[in-house]
C-alpha cells in the first residue's frame, strides 16, 4: 500500500493585473498639516482633482476625501479627515475619482462565474478588501480602494482573489516523498522531493506567500503541517493547511 | 512511514530532512555531510567536523528516528556543531 498525504493549500481563484482604475493624481507627502495633504510638487488643479474625490494614504491604508476643490497647483489639499497627522512626511498617496475608487477592472476575466460577493481581494502591496458586487465579467466593486494602476510602486494593480465558495482555489499539495523544505526568503519556501524529474533534475516546488514579517513563521508552520499530517491515521489523506494569521499563499510553481 | 530529522540551520530555522530512502551519509570533507537518497537526490549539510563527529551524529539520529513508532514523524536534532546551510542537488 502506498500511503499518500496531501496538504490543502488555499490558492487564489483569479489572479491578474488590473487595467483600471487610474489615479487622478499621486505622489508623496512633503510635509504635514492637520486636515491637509501637503505636497508642494503636486499639480492637483491641473490633474482635475475636485471636492469629493477619494484620497488614499497608501502607506497607512487610511482613506478620506477631498473637502474643497483646489484652485492652485502646489497648495495644500483640504481633506475631510481631521485626524492629526493623517499624512506623515514621506507617506505615498493617490487620489481617485469617487466613482472609480473601489473598482477593480480586469482584462479577459470571467468574474461573473469565478467571483462572488464576500471573496477577498489582495493587491500586490498586500492590502486586502472584500468583493461587494460583481458588476460584470471585467469589473468588481470592492469594500476599499486598494486597486489602482498608479502609482506603479507600491504595486496596487496586481490582484489575487480568494474564495471560500464551492469554486474556491483549494489545491492539493503532495507531501509524500519530501526530502526537505527550505526557507528561501520572507516570501517563499521551496519543497524538494526525493524523486527526480524525468530529465534527472531536482523535483522542487516553490510556495510563494505574502511577506512573512515575523521571519520564519511560514516555514515553521509548513514544517509543522507536514509532520502533523503524517502523525494522523492513513485515511486522513488530505489535510487543510492552516496558514499563519494574516498570511496568504499567492502561487505555487 | 515518513520520518524526518528536524535540524536547526543558522538563520533558517528548523529544517526537515527526510530519513527515508537514504543510501549513504558521507562526510565528504571537513565541512560537508552529504546524504544521498536512492533517487540520486542529495542533501548537503554545511557544518564543521563533518568527516567524523557530524557524520556519525546524523547517522545515529537517522537510525533512532527510523526506530520510533509511526506517529513519531519528526525527531528534533541538537547538532554537536552548527549547521550553517542545507543544499539540495
Amino acid at each position: 500500500m502506498v500511503m499518500e498525504k496531501f496538504l490543502i493549500f488555499p490558492l487564489p481563484v483569479v489572479t491578474g493585473v488590473a487595467s483600471a482604475p487610474t489615479a487622478l493624481s499621486d505622489g508623496t507627502a512633503s510635509g504635514t498639516a492637520a486636515g491637509f495633504l501637503v505636497d508642494t510638487a503636486a499639480t492637483f488643479t491641473t490633474d482635475g482633482v475636485v471636492a469629493g474625490d477619494v484620497v488614499v494614504n497608501i502607506t497607512s491604508g487610511g482613506v478620506t476625501t477631498v473637502l474643497a476643490t483646489p484652485t492652485v497647483d502646489g497648495a495644500n489639499l483640504d481633506i475631510a479627515s481631521a485626524v492629526v497627522d493623517f499624512f506623515e512626511t514621506g507617506d505615498a498617496y493617490r487620489i481617485m475619482l469617487a466613482a472609480d475608487a473601489n473598482k477593480l477592472v480586469g482584462s479577459g476575466t470571467t468574474f461573473t462565474s469565478d467571483v462572488s460577493p464576500g471573496d477577498v481581494v489582495l493587491n500586490g502591496n498586500e492590502q486586502e478588501a472584500t468583493v461587494v458586487t460583481v458588476d460584470s465579467d471585467t469589473q468588481l466593486t470592492l469594500s476599499a480602494p486598494i486597486i489602482s494602476t498608479e502609482p506603479t510602486s507600491p504595486d496596487a494593480d496586481t490582484y489575487y482573489i480568494y474564495s471560500e465558495n464551492d469554486n474556491d482555489g483549494d489545491r492539493l499539495f503532495n507531501i509524500s516523498g519530501i526530502a526537505t523544505v527550505s526557507h528561501i526568503s520572507s516570501t517563499y519556501c521551496t519543497v524538494s522531493y526525493m524523486d527526480r524529474k524525468a530529465g534527472g533534475g531536482i523535483n522542487q516546488l516553490s510556495i510563494y506567500h505574502t511577506t512573512d514579517t515575523i521571519g520564519l513563521q511560514f516555514h515553521h508552520v509548513l514544517n509543522d503541517g507536514i509532520v502533523n499530517a503524517y502523525e494522523r491515521q492513513w485515511k486522513d489523506v488530505a489535510i487543510p493547511f492552516k496558514l499563519p494569521s494574516g498570511m496568504r499563499i499567492t502561487s505555487i510553481s | 512511514m515518513e520520518k524526518y530529522l528536524s535540524i536547526p540551520v543558522t538563520s533558517a530555522g528548523n529544517q526537515l530532512i527526510s530519513c527515508n530512502g537514504i543510501i549513504s551519509i558521507v562526510g565528504t570533507d571537513a565541512t560537508s555531510v552529504v546524504i544521498t537518497y536512492k533517487s540520486g537526490t542529495t542533501i548537503d549539510l554545511t557544518t564543521t567536523g563533518a568527516q567524523n563527529v557530524m557524520r556519525n551524529q546524523i547517522q545515529d539520529e537517522v537510525a533512532l528516528a527510523l526506530a520510533t513508532g509511526w506517529t513519531n514523524v519528526s525527531r528534533q536534532v541538537s547538532p554537536i556543531n552548527a549547521i550553517s546551510a542545507v543544499a539540495v542537488a
